[in-house]
């Protein structure tokens, strides 16, 4: 604590680094973080934002990790706390939402009873309907729905934007007074974004939290979310603290300012047409045809039936060349019909016409069809470095390593990957560094048709635009890739695709060119979405076309 | 019979040269104490080849007097049926070797490859693995070890064929390696389904891989060995352990039936079981329980050490 009495987190870490590679992570980290801040943590992917937060919070392994420094809370030094000290600091005072909502959820409790428990640890003497109605809040600020399918169901049957959410709503709804949050809009769309974003300044304004730190890479999140002072990881692994106006005007050092100028390009780019081809698509074949897909879970019993269909009537086709997008609210389906087209799952009812040859039950797999699935950074052989990952995935699909290998260096330099990391093992690349590999390895040689399920979500600005050049390269090649991209960022999505289906409670409500679905959508749903991803910044739109929006609010 | 040790001495120097070269590779103490205590039994086979001849005196039934102390008639004197402990030993632990040695490559067989089978996609497979599993689960092994033996002895009498006592070892292993076999086949099913749940391995799937090629070298070699192997280890002693039982128990139990005529240190006990009774000659016990014990041991502290994480800090 300081001398005005304000609770405070001195942090004055000199060095972070890995024991056995002596590989430094962070570096002369010195800043207070106080009572009433509002702090979020800035900088490239891999810069050691998550590394920080953990250390502070003695969440890194010991025998892993060699942190120099201290890190000071009311005269205890954080970093020499045991387990069992830290019990006492957990929870009340520090409450936490990680990078991956998986790592927030038991998988063996139902949803409901985890949410519960949350808060009866925290608050043990509140009676019962305190405790629900504060449930109720916070689940209807984020939207979680109170129905069975949801809140009764265990983690790994929901979606992943609801899982995201639920992980939300343990971390955030009890009495906390400092709240660390690592990318908390990862898997969220634009709509519960914002929601977010107004509990985040609601509990600040009101005092039920104390002090704010976040984590992101999207600077657009940390304005929405009232942020005023900025922590910047440079490439250095050195901590830069100032205020976000002073920030936002000039960084003050070369590096800060570097980065400024390309986030800020970067919005510009989306915006623009850089990103669009030339491909003519009047004349170009079809590649994949979808009709009627609908999708039916399977019921709990012990006879192997299903249930009604939690996806139906969806159908579009796919030239040669072509990008499409599937958008919606998270839950909506999206990620099942991506898994479907990509053959991870075969149980779906419908057709999926691929090249002119019907794909059911797995029988005919075409490899020139690549899958990127949603949790990407998980999708390596933890035992095989990461050449022999790549190697055995060209070797499945008969490509001639020797010539994928040099495509694959080259891919690595574009997007900021050192050649080193191919013979390191997956656990000693950083998310985001993963992420990016699984990017390469779905587009490697000849692929036809790249289906991607959040490519971009956990990666910063100039790694996106970066990867969407890529793509849009393969797309001008001699043979033209085709796309289908699922995700809830229209930012994204709209540069990229020819098209933007868009799917709600798993249906398909509205189907239309990029550029006629923005500027002028037909459903309601359609509008909110569109509505709440240009509050966030994430699309800008003509002037002629804001007036559309005139008098459709959130509300 | 103690001609027959040719195949089980080699293999025992090969486990022993495979093994020394891993500790060595390892650099583990708890490995390295593992070894030297598995040493009796993995050079036995080799003593029992060369001395085979000097042997022969040592453990033909009442040569010597019954419990004379030791280094009256040897260094560890001799058991109520008046053989030569030492040499008795050496024998008993040269013939648990053989029939540990064929039960492992028996049960690491049938267990790998069933529990592979079980963990399958095609449900036909998996089902009919899962049965054959649950068939050697259930089955009471004592009774099923009696009734093959019986089985085997009196197909011997029938047919008038002389039963030698490496076929003998031979059948007893390849007994005792049917029932372990689900002991390690459960747990490559259950950790091969745990992996299969990955998404790597869907990855690999999208990409083409043969899921046999996904099964083998993902799953197998780079993910679950180190458990397999665990799981190898506390098979070895289970077996030793279980050999002697049996052993033990069909000496006491099942007569003549029940034998086959080879000596192993599960037998030795047996015989020497006047002597823990009425405390005479403590010795003649001694020697082969010890053996049994610093064998399960060994092998346990062996595996621990080995399988343990390389914790290497560059200079």
């Amino acid at each position: 604590m300081t001398n005005d009495g304000k609770e405070t987190i001195q942090v004055r870490i000199d060095r972070c680094r890995v024991r056995r590679s002596k590989h430094v992570v962070l570096r002369n980290v010195h800043f207070d973080f106080t009572e009433g801040d509002r702090l979020t943590v800035l900088g490239a992917s891999g810069a050691g934002k998550s590394t920080l937060m953990n250390a502070i919070l003695g969440y890194l392994d010991p025998f892993t990790w060699e942190i120099d420094g201290e890190v000071l809370w009311g005269g205890v030094d954080l970093l020499k706390l045991n387990p069992v000290e830290w019990e006492q600091f957990r929870g009340r005072d520090f409450r936490v939402l990680f990078q991956e909502p998986a790592r927030m959820v038991h998988p063996m409790f139902k949803v409901d009873r985890q949410i519960m428990d949350a808060f009866r640890i925290v608050m043990p003497d509140t009676p019962e309907e305190e405790l629900e109605r504060r449930i109720d809040d916070i689940r209807r600020d984020l939207r979680i729905s109170r129905s069975d399918e949801t809140m009764g169901s265990f983690p790994s049957e929901v979606s992943g934007g609801q899982l995201q959410r639920i992980a939300l709503a343990i971390s955030l709804g009890p009495m906390a007074r400092f709240y660390f949050a690592d990318e908390p809009a990862n898997a969220l769309d634009a709509e519960i974004t914002w929601e977010l974003v107004k509990v985040l300044r609601d509990k600040l304004d009101s005092g039920d939290l104390k002090a704010l730190w976040l984590i992101t890479h999207d600077i657009n999140v940390s304005i929405s979310a009232g942020c005023t002072k900025v922590l910047f990881l440079d490439d250095t692994f050195t901590g830069h603290t100032m205020p976000m106006e002073k920030f936002m005007k000039d960084p003050g050092f070369d590096y800060g300012r570097h980065w400024l100028n390309t986030q800020m390009r970067i919005y510009e780019s989306y915006r623009s047409q850089e990103l669009a081809t030339d491909i003519d698509l009047e004349d170009a074949s079809t590649l994949m045809q979808v009709q009627d897909f609908s999708y039916r879970y399977p019921i709990k019993g012990i006879i192997y039936r299903r249930g009604k269909p939690v996806i139906s009537d969806v159908s579009f086709a796919l030239k040669r060349g072509e990008f499409v997008g599937l958008a919606g609210n998270s839950g909506a389906g999206k990620t099942t019909i991506g898994r479907c087209l990509g053959h991870i799952q075969h149980d779906f009812d419908g057709d999926i016409v691929y090249d002119s040859a019907t794909v059911s039950r797995g029988k005919h797999v075409p490899t020139s069809v690549q899958y990127m699935m949603q949790d990407a950074s998980r999708s390596f052989d933890p035992n095989q470095k990461i050449w022999e990952n790549l190697r055995q995935c060209a070797d499945g699909r008969r490509l001639d390593w020797n010539l994928v290998e040099k495509e694959v260096r080259m891919m690595m330099e574009r997007l900021g990957l050192s050649d080193e990391l191919l013979h390191r093992f997956p656990h000693e690349l950083s998310g985001g560094q993963r992420q990016r590999v699984a990017f390469i390895r779905s587009i490697m040689g000849p692929t036809e048709l790249f289906i991607a399920d959040e490519p971009f979500v956990n990666l910063d600005p100039i790694i996106q635009l970066e990867m969407s050049r890529l793509l849009r390269e393969k797309r001008e090649g001699e043979k033209p890739m085709s796309g289908v991209l699922v995700s809830h960022n229209f930012g994204l999505l709209a540069p990229l695709c020819d098209r933007i289906v868009v799917l709600s409670g798993g249906r398909q409500i509205e189907s239309a060119e990029t550029q006629q679905l923005i500027s002028a959508p037909q459903q309601d749903e359609t509008k909110r979405l569109i509505r709440a991803a240009i509050k966030l910044g994430q699309i800008a739109l003509a002037e002629d076309a804001e007036a559309r929006f005139h008098g459709f609010d959130e509300e | 019979m103690l001609e027959s040790y040719l195949l089980s001495a080699v293999s025992a120097l090969a486990v022993l040269v495979l093994l020394a070269w891993q500790v060595r590779r390892r650099k583990n103490r708890t490995a390295l104490i593992g070894l030297i205590l598995l040493l009796p039994l993995l050079l036995s086979p080799t003593i029992t080849l060369v001395a085979g001849n000097g042997l022969k005196n040592g453990i033909t039934e009442y040569r010597f007097d019954r419990f004379s102390p030791p280094s009256v008639h040897g260094a560890l004197g001799t058991d109520a049926r008046g053989r030569d402990v030492l040499d008795s030993s050496l024998v008993g632990s040269a013939n648990t070797w053989a029939v540990t040695a064929v039960a492992l490559v028996v049960s690491v067989l049938l267990g790998l490859t069933f529990g592979l089978l079980a963990a399958s996609q095609r449900h036909f497979v998996s089902w009919l693995a899962g049965v054959v599993m649950q068939f050697f689960e259930v089955f009471p092994f004592v009774f099923f070890l009696a009734i093959t033996l019986a089985a085997y002895r009196q197909y011997g009498y029938i047919a008038d064929v002389k039963q030698s006592a490496s076929a003998a070892a031979f059948f007893i292993g390849l007994m005792m390696g049917l029932i372990s076999m689900p002991y390690l086949g459960r747990v490559v099913e259950r950790l091969s389904k745990q992996e299969l749940r990955n998404p790597y391995i869907q990855t690999l799937h999208g990409a083409g891989v043969p899921f046999w090629r996904i099964l083998w070298k993902n799953i197998l070699y780079h993910n679950i060995l180190p458990s397999i192997l665990l799981q190898i280890s506390l098979l070895v002693g289970v077996i030793i352990l279980m050999s002697s039982a049996i052993d033990y128990i069909l000496e006491i139990g099942f007569g003549d039936y029940g034998q086959t005529g080879i000596l192993s240190l599960g037998k030795l006990l047996a015989h020497g079981r006047q002597s823990v009774v009425f405390g005479e000659g403590l010795w003649a016990v001694l020697t082969p329980a010890i053996g049994i014990l610093i064998s399960v041991l060994g092998s346990s502290l062996l595996v621990e050490g080995l399988t343990r994480r390389r914790v290497t800090v560059k200079q």
